[in-house]
């Protein structure tokens, strides 16, 4: 268990691994560099605290490895009340989107202009089947421990280093979104919805997996708390490597790590079709997790590899989730969240999705 | 003279609505006849959250049995009781183990299952081992 720095960790990075560890850059910082092969997304959430309804926008790069790059633009309401998911992709030439430099970069793409900065703005409008829709948010981070940027993949090396071919941060794990979207039937206040901010790259989408991440609010005399994990494999020399999982847990000041990819005796998963359980043990204690997103909105959206192959992504934001922990230190405690969880499931055939036309 | 100790002991326990983890801190004191006076704290979620727990252990040849009382974050009264029985055969495993059962009071048992000694706890274990002289 750590107590939480105040910044990035400066995590040891591999010293075995046949390249040196590259200089750490900042979360959200381009990693583009206009070469061909190449996915990248930065996405946001927000889920309406006592209803079932979420937002979540990606913005994203696709560099085929034969073709011009595009930019894409993606917008999803969930609403668990009306059963009901409003999906937009908007696909323009990468020349014709601005990606920004730096730090905090200034994402300009398919109708959306979205500020990457702890204190940023997002706004867009799409024009879809279902009708014209638009949002103008502001974010803000959580003004607590958990917010801090986090890294699943410990090390900088596993974070910047050729492996494993896609990479995953989140520069803002706790954040507040305020503003207005717009959607077909009249405008949806958000007010202060707790929300998350995330960043992705490689040379291709993760072979298979299932990834999730939930804030849970101060309750009865418990601090707020966040967790965020992923149980994936890869395909290295065309064989499928066995499910490695990783799940973070902050909770206060405190910070419980399972992220010991290959101590594969010490981790249970199982990734279905709408849930994903996890068991994990380490120096940390041990953790059981759930999340669930049967019978909810659940959006299947098509991740264009670079290759041409299509993944298939089955996407809520209204899963529920429940999170029981063992700590090492300290007293056993439980975390659950009705409909709060960002689960997503991404696999390389339609699977229960057959027929659907992915967004 | 008196001995005082302090223990850590973690499970999942089996409640109708699946495994549960829970944990307890305790502080033993006495030893008088074999009697431990017990104090601490104990979370069982989502029966209790780190709930102040008071008891008594009892230690004889055979067995080794644990009687706590805490107050569930549902204003009832739970007790939780659990056994150790050394074994020559197993003595590390016999030791370190315990089946618990935790009932409402003078009720139902609401779970049971088995609790742990971790040993990666042992040296904070033995150092908190204190002879107490006087009355």
């Amino acid at each position: 268990m750590l107590t939480l720095p105040k910044a990035m960790p400066a995590l040891p990075s591999m010293r075995l691994l046949p390249f040196p560890a590259p200089a750490q850059r900042a979360p959200n910082a381009l990693r583009y560099e206009g070469r061909p092969g190449h996915v990248e997304s930065w996405f946001w959430r927000a889920n309406d605290p006592d209803r079932p309804r979420a937002l979540w926008l990606k913005v994203t790069i696709l560099a085929p490895l034969s073709g011009p790059a595009l930019a894409e633009s993606w917008f999803v309401w969930f609403d668990g009340e009306k059963r009901r998911l409003l999906g937009h992709r908007t696909t323009v030439p990468f020349s014709e989107a601005s990606f920004g430099a730096g730090a905090e970069p200034r994402l300009l793409a398919a109708g959306f202009d979205i500020e990457t900065s702890p204190i940023g703005r997002a706004r867009g409008a799409l024009r879809a089947s279902f009708g014209e829709a638009a949002f103008d948010l502001s974010v803000a981070p959580e003004r607590s421990p958990i917010a801090e940027p986090l890294a699943l993949l410990r090390g900088k090396a596993l974070r910047e280093g050729p492996f494993p071919r896609s990479k995953l941060l989140t520069p803002l794990p706790a954040a507040r979104l305020s503003g207005s979207v717009t959607l077909p039937d009249g405008p949806v206040a958000i007010d202060g919805w707790p929300g998350m901010q995330g960043h992705n790259w490689g040379r291709e989408h993760a072979f298979e997996y299932a990834w999730g991440q939930c804030l849970f609010p101060r309750a009865g005399g418990a601090p707020e708390a966040m967790l965020e994990g992923f149980t994936g494999r890869v395909c290295v020399a065309g064989r499928r490597t066995p499910w490695m999982s990783a799940l973070v847990v902050r909770r206060g000041e405190e910070e419980l790590r399972f992220d010991r990819l290959l101590d594969f005796w010490r981790q249970r998963s199982e990734v279905g079709g709408e849930r994903w359980t996890l068991a994990l043990r380490g120096p940390d204690g041990e953790a059981r997790l759930r999340m669930e997103a049967a019978g909810r909105p659940t959006a299947c959206l098509g991740y264009r590899n670079p290759d041409g192959r299509l993944s298939y992504c089955f996407n809520s934001k209204l899963a529920e989730v429940r999170l029981q922990l063992q700590p090492r230190r300290g007293g056993a405690f439980e975390l659950y969240s009705e409909h709060g969880g960002a689960l997503e499931l991404l696999r390389r055939e339609p699977g229960p999705a057959a027929g659907i036309e992915p967004i | 003279m008196a001995i005082a100790f302090a223990e850590t002991m973690r499970g999942w326990l089996r409640a109708p609505e699946g495994e549960q983890p829970i944990s307890f801190e305790l502080r033993a004191s006495g030893g008088a006849g074999g009697r431990f006076a017990l104090a601490g704290r104990l979370s069982f979620p989502p029966f209790a959250l780190d709930a102040p727990a008071r008891g008594e252990l009892a230690i004889s040849p055979r067995r080794l049995a644990y009687a706590l009382a805490f107050a569930g974050d549902d204003g009832r009264r739970y007790r939780l009781l659990a056994e150790k029985r050394p074994s020559l055969l197993a003595p590390v495993r016999s030791m370190t183990s315990m089946w618990a059962v935790v009932r409402e009071l003078d009720g139902p048992a609401v779970a049971e299952g088995e609790m742990r000694f971790d040993l990666r706890d042992l040296p904070a274990f033995l150092a908190s081992w204190l002879p107490r002289f006087g009355r």
